[in-house]
């Protein structure tokens, strides 16, 4: 049995990390909606804001020392986020090409290239080592103890770092700002149309193939903010993009793919029970095939997600 | 095409392949006397790469029979691979068992089970349409390898097995190169006269169909997910049957030889090979295995080119991928057709009924 404060400081933990997951989830989903592609790069997009914005606040090639790119955060984070956007854009260009316009494996295999040269050239230009990301609060993390009423009078303080406070805002702000683009802006409901109906939507005078590009631009800031913040907590390294891209693709399927606030929820869940899972005896060596795990079983029982599954059980009860 | 045709196109190639096998071993005497470039200064070196491409050849057709015919991309099919290897390592040398049982049973055993897991994991992912198979398989892919690296136990941990037994039949040991050489690349023909017998038979028929159009070819009474789990298993089951090879040829297996990048180089195989083409799958294995071990070599004197695979393997799926969709050889080979063809002094025109642009369905 674990204490509560542990219990607490996991949850905290997990909150953080699936609040990554969510946005990549959510990126996920934006380019699914557009195109019915799964984007293999969602996850180089992250590591591109992290390893950006680590190379313009603190300039390291290969230990050679560029002076003079000490740049301060505020100024890193969002160019590490236009960087990031701008590959976005190149790929979402690539993929609209007429010529390429032909679906089917083909696309996915393009974004998987995408995913590997980004890789590869992240790898050349910044090392293959984890690289130490600069927090965005110098302060010490945040303690308190439980009410002594809960967990007696010797428990442990649980410790909230100010960078996860940092990324729990963030995706606040971000799940917030798109909820209101989607809903509220006209290129936003266009970009919507485009997902319910392509053809529909081109017949409206929307032009489909700027609407696809801008999704791809759209995902990938999103991914490269969440990478530069995540960054300070977990490291930045040239394949961190593997692995948390997967992830979120879990949640994006467990939140019903193309399903925006599923896809919330499921991050945030899928990155708490990866926490818990340490806590279990035995399992923490296993940790990150949790995700997976849950993804092929989410694919046996419900493809089409968390959501699907409980509205059937609701209508059939 | 009719029966016949392909029956003796089969019996072409395969004679061809008889051929180049038999005479490959005096080319790499030849080429290793005369030439004596760094690379090929070793014959055992060279052999060891011709078995390699045979092995990868296995590979290779396996998974264009599910990306070229079927149309779905597998992603972690290395697992399957290290499936086929890992029970053959762990039956006969791992350090968890007491008693270690002949290569022979093992390699079977290795099959069976990658032909198991496979229907497994196939049976719900290939039963939705679209493309869930090649996020299902990178997952799968990682957990395998998440074992292969923590069940120290059993897999022998990140330092992996040693001292696996080679393959002997009744007396007869494979214990050199040369033998190894000649039974890989038997191997792998067999394999491909055995998949481009399947690839023009119903079963070829009906996965073709499936690719052009799901719909389409349910409608028309083709079952499509037994088709797509039949042909996963099968892809499954070559790739373990290639492992347990490999396992046994190299005596030493660990996970980074069955890891994401593996998988990734299997889909370049088939993108170079060309979709869809069996004998293209030899094109490509070679062609990739060759760059994969010039490219590792030149990591090694100069330290700037250090771990450029994943650079080389992106570039060449981005570029064939937007300028040649049906995959490098088979484009290639479309563009030398058209080319000819414009250069023939044009026959007398007549005039052709234009082929009607068929509805998609």
């Amino acid at each position: 049995m674990e204490s509560l404060p542990e219990i607490v400081q996991n949850l905290i933990t997990g909150l953080a990390t699936g609040s990554i997951y969510a946005v990549v989830a959510v990126g996920f989903t934006i380019i699914f909606s557009a195109t019915q592609v799964v984007n293999f790069t969602q996850g180089e997009f992250v590591m591109l804001g992290a390893m950006g914005a680590y190379m313009l606040t603190a300039w390291n090639w290969r230990n050679l020392d560029f002076a003079g790119l000490h740049w301060p955060l505020a100024l890193a984070v969002p160019l590490a986020v236009l960087l990031a956007t701008a590959v976005g854009l190149l790929l979402g260009w690539v993929l609209m090409r007429p010529r390429t316009n032909a679906a089917g494996p083909s696309l996915i295999i393009i974004t998987v290239g995408a995913s590997m040269l980004l890789q590869g050239v992240a790898g050349q230009l910044w090392g293959k080592d984890a690289v130490p990301a600069q927090p965005f609060v110098a302060a010490p993390a945040f303690t308190f103890t439980l009410p002594a009423a809960l967990v007696g009078p010797h428990a442990p303080p649980v410790a909230i770092e100010w960078q996860q406070v940092w990324v729990v805002a963030l995706t606040l702000a971000m799940v917030l700002a798109l909820t209101l683009f989607f809903n509220r802006t006209l290129v936003g409901k266009a970009m919507r149309a485009v997902s319910v109906n392509r053809h529909g939507a081109q017949l409206m005078g929307i032009n489909v193939s700027r609407m696809v590009i801008g999704a791809f631009a759209l995902s990938a800031a999103l991914g490269a903010l969440a990478g530069a913040t995540i960054a300070p907590i977990s490291c930045g390294y040239y394949n961190m993009g593997t692995l948390i891209g997967l992830k979120g693709f879990a949640a994006a399927i467990v939140g019903g793919l193309g399903n925006f606030k599923g896809s919330v929820a499921a991050g945030l869940m899928l990155g708490v029970a990866e926490s818990f899972a340490v806590m279990a005896p035995g399992l923490a060596e296993y940790k990150d095939a949790v995700a997976f795990v849950i993804l092929l079983a989410m694919l046996v029982i419900s493809p089409n997600g968390l959501p699907a599954l409980l509205r059937d059980r609701k209508a059939a009860a | 095409m009719t029966r016949g045709s392909w029956f003796t196109s089969t019996l072409c190639w395969a004679l061809v392949g008889v051929i180049a096998i038999a005479v490959a071993p005096l080319l790499a005497q030849y080429d290793a006397k005369e030439l004596a470039k760094p690379l090929l200064l070793r014959q055992s070196y060279l052999l060891h790469v011709l078995s390699l491409i045979a092995i990868y050849t296995i590979l290779a057709v396996g998974v264009n029979l599910l990306m070229g015919y079927a149309g779905q991309v597998s992603l972690g099919h290395a697992a399957f691979y290290g499936i086929g290897a890992y029970t053959s390592g762990i039956l006969t040398a791992g350090p968890a068992l007491s008693v270690h049982c002949s290569p022979l049973l093992a390699l079977p055993a290795g099959v069976a089970l990658a032909g198991v897991v496979a229907f497994l994991v196939g049976v719900p992912c290939l039963r939705l349409r679209g493309h869930y198979l090649a996020m299902a398989t990178l997952g799968f892919g990682w957990i395998v390898f998440i074992i292969m690296q923590k069940w120290t136990v059993m897999t022998g941990g990140i330092s992996g097995l040693r001292e696996i037994p080679r393959l002997a039949l009744g007396g007869f040991a494979f214990d050199s190169d040369v033998k190894w050489f000649y039974l890989t690349a038997a191997a792998a023909l067999a394999t491909l006269v055995v998949c481009a017998n399947i690839v023009n038979s119903r079963v070829g028929r009906a996965l073709r169909a499936l690719h052009g159009s799901e719909r389409a070819a349910a409608t028309l009474g083709v079952n499509v997910a037994y088709y797509k789990v039949l042909v996963f298993v099968l892809a499954a089951m070559l790739a373990a049957f290639a492992g347990s090879l490999y396992a046994h040829k190299v005596n030493f297996i660990s996970p980074n030889s069955f890891g994401f990048l593996i998988s990734v180089e299997l889909v370049v195989m088939v993108v170079v090979g060309g979709m869809a083409s069996v004998w293209g799958a030899v094109i490509g294995a070679a062609a990739i295995t060759l760059l994969s071990e010039w490219l590792a070599d030149l990591g090694q004197h100069h330290a700037v080119f250090q771990d450029l695979h994943g650079v080389a393997f992106g570039l060449i799926l981005i570029l064939v991928m937007v300028f040649m969709p049906a995959g490098l050889t088979v484009g290639v080979r479309d563009l030398a057709l058209r080319w000819f063809k414009r250069r023939r002094p044009a026959p007398a025109p007549q005039p052709q009924r234009q082929p009607r642009e068929v509805a998609r369905v």
